[in-house]
């Protein structure tokens, strides 16, 4: 089996799990279909990270698993930032070091001794990230401000760590301004989130509403009941009117990031 | 309500496009995402890709503007719904009155 083959079907593989079980039978007798091609890889990595940013929007997105994604997601990044500005300055360090090799401490025990703080902030991330599956009292979920709030104290702090210019005190001081915009997060996303409890409960109707007439709408499709063209258009116009409510009801949802 | 179809089909994004593709297609009866590739790209000249194909082929079902039908393969057909068919009506009306503006525009220079 050709290489574009193999990776299209190791992509089909890597598709959200709901999605895969709707369409992967019918995607495989597609690629079947055709001869394998590296555009065809392509559009398939493509549509696989589209679906799977479309699996954490929206209002579907409250399983564990997506959650433990974006943690994931937020302690890779943070590790990412954290592990290049420290080699970037082990680099700086060692340039410096031949430039002035009096004022810059040894450059090979930087990059050699660890540095167990740079590790533990990350992990620190992973843990908030984590506790954010206990909505009664952290966020429901990490927010984008928050993820680069976080990517920026992972730099700066490991920055000023490198280059021997933050004590312990600065350190704690960083760890608590964190924690007092995590908190101040969670406060407003819990105000938020009551809003749109309410405003789920005043629209839940017109769900209902919108999920009968989409039955009449079917009936139609299948020839029952022939309608009027009068009522035809009614029933369109309300269709539409229905799903512009359902819309905003899942921009309403998307508030709850509050940034 | 003519506009507001047009929205939601503009709606779905870079998916717009081949939805609109995939619409087209399902017009003259049902197909089977295979038979919608070879008749997109007849009819069109672009070639969808399987993930481009069946990301819209999900947004398309998941408002209901194209449903599956039963099928013993794995090969599933698909065919256009009502709601669908008037979207696709006015996003052709849509196009048809772009070109008549543009074909006017270019008379006129």
């Amino acid at each position: 089996m050709a290489v574009p083959d193999q990776l299209a079907r190791f992509l089909i593989r890597a598709y959200p799990r709901a999605w895969r079980i709707r369409y992967v039978a019918e995607m495989r007798a597609l690629i079947e279909a055709r001869p394998g091609s590296w555009s065809q890889v392509f559009d398939l990595a493509r549509a696989c990270a589209g679906e799977w940013v479309a699996a954490t929007q929206g209002p579907a997105r409250s399983t564990i698993s997506v959650r433990l994604i974006e943690a994931a997601v937020a302690w890779g990044v943070a590790l990412a930032a954290g592990l290049a500005v420290w080699l970037a300055g082990g680099v700086l360090a060692v340039v410096l070091a031949a430039l002035f090799r009096d004022s810059t401490p040894e450059p090979f025990g930087w990059l050699l001794m660890g540095n167990l703080a740079l590790w533990a902030r990350p992990a620190l991330g992973l843990g908030v990230a984590l506790s954010s599956r206990k909505p009664s009292v952290l966020r429901p979920r990490i927010g984008p401000r928050e993820l680069w709030l976080w990517v920026a104290w992972m730099v700066v702090s490991s920055a000023l760590h490198q280059w021997g210019r933050a004590d312990a005190d600065f350190i704690v001081l960083l760890n608590g301004l964190w924690f007092l915009l995590y908190w101040d997060g969670t406060v407003r996303a819990q105000k938020l989130a009551e809003a749109l409890k309410q405003f789920d409960a005043a629209t839940g109707d017109l769900t209902e509403a919108r999920r009968q007439l989409w039955r009449l709408d079917r009936l139609k499709d299948r020839g029952l009941p022939v309608l009027p063209p009068e009522m035809d258009q009614a029933l369109t116009h309300e269709m539409t009117c229905l799903h512009d409510v359902q819309r905003l009801r899942a921009a309403v949802r998307k508030l709850q990031y509050p940034w | 309500m003519k506009k507001t179809s047009q929205e939601s089909l503009t709606d779905l994004g870079r998916f717009s496009e081949p939805a609109l593709f995939v619409l087209l297609s399902l017009a003259d009866g049902p197909k089977h995402g295979y038979a919608m590739t070879q008749d997109i790209e007849q009819v069109t000249g672009q070639k969808l890709g399987p993930g481009t194909l069946y990301g819209a082929i999900a947004r398309l079902e998941a408002r209901r503007w194209i449903e599956p039908l039963p099928s013993d393969d794995r090969r599933r057909p698909y065919k256009l719904t009502g709601t669908g068919e008037r979207v696709l009506r006015a996003r052709l009306e849509s196009l048809r009155a772009v070109m008549r503006v543009g074909q006017a525009r270019l008379a006129d220079a």
